[in-house]
């Protein structure tokens, strides 16, 4: 792990790696928190398995036909809020069941992305990074999209946060208080496609529910208000990226996989505190009333 | 009464979920200041009826008229306190930002000033948990959940409360308190209220609204002593088998006078 930190002071790449795994960590934080209390990670499985579809086409337009233009982040980016606007709707016009339409839009992402990606000369590589990500290989204009998106999601929730957390707390009881329950949950669900396609980039489609999931889960466990689970959520984010790309670098692990494994590691550390400060309180609870009931 | 006092106006209307008839021809008013305890079985209307009052469902026939106005446009004097509330049992809010969420009309821009919060927590004391506004909601039992959100439903001194089975799932302790409760803001608003327990009605209504797909409305003071000494025996199933009985899906209102001879439309 020290090479790593070593490296750190040489290799602009690596400085790169760094500053992506903190800039995610900010739209992780906000967006993975809502998605937990709104039950809703399976929302954020179909868009970002929809960026496949979108990723995959992008690439073959650029490889095959020479538009250079439509890179894969445009496609990505296209396809993921093409992606959030279906399941917005369907979700506040309660049409058809959400989770056949989550499915549906699931599978769909994916068989695109593979049939545009087998028609791509090199697809094997390109399947790759896109399933698992390269953090490694972030650009500055990358680190400037994401500093961008960060500022988005930040003014969102902070000028929004009432209406997002009635949304949120209680759907249906927001709708009687006037709350524009159709506004926030289109802007919430175009969030979650927004850091979906930030965070491909860094632990790539098929991690990117457990990045969403697992700080906003294990912070969830210590703080008291959505807030402090946003805020709590960012911190472990950071901790968790930068200790997965520390410890990946030397033995030239995946670092996206690595990233993962500590967030579930330390998702079970936070469990295992919240249950010994539990065992802790009873029996401080119980020595008090001993102290005060002697004969008990 | 006439009909520009009437708090609630249901005229002739009918609901189907699908091809399933769940309201028919349902025709009342509700004036100023009742408090109607709303009883029926499982599957009759009940909360049907709210969602209507609340222009959270379109009648299939007929016009719901709230404050004289369609119902999504008056929706804002209306408290609502949910049945079953559903919500994470681990969702991070505060008890005081559970009862600030009551004041967020609209589109909230930013956050809650001191006066928001001062008022939240006057409101907190005055259903007796200010105690609690700093914990997590989650750590309430039943019944300080309950207090909580009908302190959200009336911080923004809503002229209509409506609570759709407030002592559902609260042991006897909590429900006496929220009876007190209930019958401590009675008389300052209109108040209609779901509920299967027929002590919550007794103790608490002026007015008991039967609804199983018609609807029978009757002052609880004009009903013969004998049948609230049965009803109390015998639950809600009395009550409602008196009053469709009595009354089957006649046009009914309700008033804040409930004595014989002043009282503007009557049931007997």
């Amino acid at each position: 792990m020290m090479v790593f930190f070593e490296d750190l002071f040489h290799y602009p790449f690596l400085q790169y790696a760094l500053l992506a795994a903190v800039l995610s960590s900010v739209a992780v934080g906000i967006t993975g928190s809502l998605t937990v209390v709104r039950r809703s990670t399976y929302i954020a499985g179909a868009i970002s398995h929809c960026v496949l579809g979108g990723l995959g086409a992008a690439r073959y337009f650029q490889v095959v036909h020479d538009l250079d233009w439509f890179h894969p982040l445009a496609g990505a980016f296209f396809a993921a809020i093409l992606a959030a606007v279906i399941i917005a709707w369907v979700t506040v016009s309660a049409r058809e069941r959400i989770d056949t339409v989550l499915s549906i839009v699931w599978a769909l992402g994916i068989a695109i992305g593979i049939s545009f990606i087998m028609k791509t000369p090199g697809y094997s590589q390109d399947l790759m990074s896109y399933l698992f990500g390269s953090i490694l290989m972030v650009s500055p204009s990358d680190l400037f999209l994401m500093a961008c998106l960060d500022a988005i999601l930040l003014v969102a929730v902070l000028l929004f946060y009432h209406p997002i957390l009635a949304v949120c707390f209680n759907e249906e009881a927001a709708r009687v208080k006037g709350t524009p329950v159709v506004l926030v949950t289109f802007i919430l669900t175009i969030m979650t496609a927004i850091t979906v396609v930030l965070l491909t980039q860094i632990v790539g489609i098929v991690l990117v529910i457990a990045l969403l999931s697992i700080p906003a889960a294990a912070a969830s466990r210590f703080s008291g208000s959505l807030l402090w689970m946003m805020a709590g959520a960012t911190i472990l984010s950071m901790l968790f990226m930068v200790l997965g790309l520390a410890l990946s670098y030397a033995p030239r692990l995946h670092t996206g996989a690595t990233i993962i494994q500590v967030a579930v590691v330390g998702y079970g550390v936070a469990l295992l505190s919240v249950h010994y400060l539990r065992h802790l309180k009873r029996r401080k609870t119980h020595g008090t009333r001993r102290l005060n009931n002697p004969d008990d | 009464m006439t009909d520009q006092h009437a708090v609630l106006k249901f005229s002739h209307v009918c609901f189907s979920y699908d091809q399933e008839e769940v309201l028919c021809d349902i025709t009342f008013d509700i004036s100023s200041r009742c408090f109607v305890g709303i009883v029926g079985p499982n599957g009759g209307g009940k909360t049907t009826l709210l969602r209507l009052a609340l222009g959270l469902e379109r009648p299939s026939e007929g016009t719901v008229q709230l404050f004289g106005n369609s119902p999504s446009e008056n929706r804002q004097n209306v408290g609502y306190v949910m049945q079953r509330q559903q919500f994470d049992e681990r969702f991070p809010i505060k008890v005081l930002d559970v009862v600030l969420l009551g004041l967020s009309q609209g589109c909230k821009i930013g956050f809650f000033g001191k006066s928001e919060r001062r008022t939240a927590l006057d409101v907190l004391d005055r259903v007796g948990i200010a105690s609690l506004a700093g914990r997590s909601f989650a750590e309430l039992s039943g019944g300080q959940r309950q207090r909580a959100l009908i302190a959200q439903a009336i911080i923004g001194k809503p002229r209509l409360l409506m609570l759709d089975e407030p002592t559902a799932n609260i042991d006897s302790e909590g429900e006496a308190e929220i009876h007190e409760l209930l019958r401590s803001l009675a008389g300052e608003q209109t108040i209609m209220m779901v509920s299967h327990n027929v002590n919550t009605v007794l103790e608490c209504a002026t007015h008991v609204l039967c609804v199983n797909r018609v609807v029978a409305l009757s002052s609880l003071s004009d009903m013969h002593p004998d049948i609230l000494q049965r009803a109390r025996g015998g639950g809600i199933a009395v009550l409602h088998h008196e009053l469709t009985c009595s009354v089957h899906n006649r046009p009914v209102s309700c008033s804040r006078t409930t004595t014989p001879g002043k009282k503007e439309v009557g049931i007997d």
